[in-house]
């Protein structure tokens, strides 16, 4: 069989063998309460506060700062680099490289297979920040949400590939995915002038800012909320620092510390 | 016959960790032992051979094609690697199954391949069940069941005895017996000498890298008869024994032992000391009680060639 029919046909094998496992590995399962924080966010801004009339501009601001910038690179980090490093470090890879199986069918079926995960979990989290936010009296255009959605959509693809690249490189890729996702691409995506066009935000950005760049201008408009006074802020953090305090010290009694060897 | 492995000048080295040095070596049809202590490059020239990693120098083929990449080759061979990985999601059925339609089989040949398989290796009461319930041993027979469910020209397996109990360690060696009489051959690595000795008289020992010796047991022990016999002895007064032995041309050393009543001899012609023995102890009076002579053991073929 040559190259061309055997490609697709392992890619496909291999994806299936490792759909179900991906979906329920603990890197999506960390994904899915990844993915629920944005519409969490959602819900929190319109309901608690009384700011129901920001629907346009919680979506906007949770679709890009949120969603785009923080929770589709991670998710991409966290499923993507799993593609070959998850088979090196489980020392697996042995078997689908001793198959007469392009090698490359390993590397697109499982990255494949990780992409529908984040993909599904990214859909969900758009959608559910849609959904809360047209609800809203003065709701984002449906434009503006098919645009973040497929944006995000797009931002799975992109840092999920780099990811598996990575992992395929370097042996703890992870750190080094990490590093490129909020560290380069947050500095270059932020600070002004043309360095922008070397993140892939920014080509992100350009999915949904529309002609005009009026969507992106909305997100310059910022107001905080009206800050507390200086006695209140104190307590609230001090009864914060006392609760994870509680969680510290419970969590140190009870958990069971197993040590490497 | 024509060699199923062929190496030479072959090389791999980990960054400045030599894998395997300058190893020279053809394996015939057959069972074949590759034998060498932790670290010789057993798993090293195992990879190779397989195509999981691509020689750093010199030239390797294997069933007369270069293994890395060879998607051709890969429907010949069998690897039983010696890491103990599986992918834990899947039963025993599911994984030799998958694995053999990554070789073309459709989903109904293959279930009928990987049923078969697992039977051979005793698994056909646990192939339904999840592989991370599996003990060591039954994780072992799934690795083997993989390496030849696909009826492989040669199975490569690195160390597939460790982990095995005596039963099953009998019912693997009769299973690759069983292969090498379809036709099939088959390497198999282990750092445990009697393992192997049970189960082939071809062997290749390597250490650091680099071939040592190779043949039968027998033509290995020729090959280094510049190396002394070792014969272990217990006598009531081991120092006239001692005494007794010295004039006899082919003793190479004698050495009383830390147990009281043991010594150690080492002879340059173990068959002209079997010969000579019986008169000497006699004559000397040394009351021997125990005599045993380590040269049919691969044990001591190996112990004198890794020093």
């Amino acid at each position: 069989m040559n190259l061309i029919t055997e490609l697709p046909r392992a890619t496909w094998l291999i994806f299936r063998m490792h759909l179900a496992a991906t979906a329920v590995s603990r890197r999506a399962l960390a994904g899915i309460l990844f993915a629920a924080i944005p519409p969490l966010f959602a819900f929190l801004a319109l309901n608690i506060g009384g700011d129901g009339d920001m629907g346009e501009r919680v979506f906007m601001y949770l679709g890009v700062l949120v969603l785009l910038q923080v929770v589709a690179p991670a998710l991409g980090v966290f499923l993507g680099i799993g593609a070959i490093a998850d088979e090196t470090e489980a020392r697996t890879i042995t078997y689908p490289f001793t198959r007469p199986i392009p090698r490359a069918s390993v590397f697109l079926g499982r990255w494949l297979a990780s992409l529908l995960v984040l993909s599904v979990l990214l859909l969900a989290s758009g959608a559910g920040v849609a959904a809360i936010t047209m609800r809203a009296s003065s709701p984002p255009s449906p434009e503006a949400v098919q645009g973040l959605v497929g944006a995000t959509l797009l931002a799975g693809v992109l840092y999920s590939l780099g990811a598996a690249v990575i992992g395929v490189i370097f042996k703890r890729g992870q750190v080094i995915a990490l590093g490129y996702a909020f560290a380069f691409e947050v500095m270059l995506a932020n600070i002004p002038g043309s360095a922008q066009k070397l993140s892939l935000q920014f080509y992100l950005r350009s999915l949904f800012v529309g002609d005009d760049g009026a969507n992106w201008r909305s997100l310059e408009i910022f107001e905080p909320s009206k800050f507390l006074d200086a006695s209140a802020s104190s307590e609230r953090l001090m009864v914060t620092a006392a609760i994870l305090l509680a969680i510290g010290c419970i969590t140190v009694t009870r958990k069971q510390f197993v040590l490497s060897s | 016959m024509s060699a199923i492995v062929l190496a030479e000048n072959l090389g791999r080295w980990y960054g400045e960790v030599v894998g395997l040095g300058d190893l020279s070596v053809e394996f015939e049809p057959g069972i074949t032992g590759l034998v060498g202590p932790n670290g010789a490059g057993k798993s090293t020239f195992m990879k190779l051979m397989v195509g999981e990693l691509r020689p750093a120098r010199g030239r390797l083929t294997v069933l007369g094609e270069t293994p890395f990449g060879n998607r051709a080759l890969h429907r010949h061979l069998g690897f039983c690697p010696q890491q103990d990985a599986l992918y834990e999601h899947q039963t025993g059925r599911q994984f030799v199954r998958d694995l053999l339609r990554l070789g073309g089989w459709s989903r109904r040949e293959a279930d009928g391949l990987a049923v078969r398989a697992l039977e051979r290796v005793g698994l056909e009461d646990a192939m339904d069940r999840k592989v991370n319930g599996y003990s060591k041993g039954m994780r072992q027979r799934t690795r083997l069941a993989q390496a030849i469910a696909h009826g492989p020209k040669l199975v490569i397996a690195d160390e597939p005895l460790t982990g095995l109990d005596p039963i099953a360690r009998r019912q693997t060696n009769e299973l690759f017996r069983g292969l090498a009489e379809d036709g099939c051959s088959v390497i198999i690595s282990s750092h445990v000498l009697h393992e192997v000795e049970n189960l082939t008289e071809t062997m290749v020992l390597i250490h650091r890298g680099r071939l040592l010796a190779q043949g039968s047991v027998r033509e290995v022990r020729r090959l280094i008869s510049r190396h002394p016999s070792r014969v272990d002895l217990v006598a009531r007064d081991p120092r006239r024994l001692a005494t007794a032995l010295l004039p006899l041309d082919h003793i190479r050393t004698i050495k009383l032992g830390a147990d009281p009543g043991t010594l150690t001899v080492e002879t340059d012609d173990i068959a002209a000391f079997h010969s000579a023995f019986a008169g000497v102890a006699a004559a000397a009076g040394a009351g021997v009680s125990g005599f045993k002579s380590d040269d049919a053991s691969l044990e001591a073929v190996f112990d004198y060639l890794v020093g």
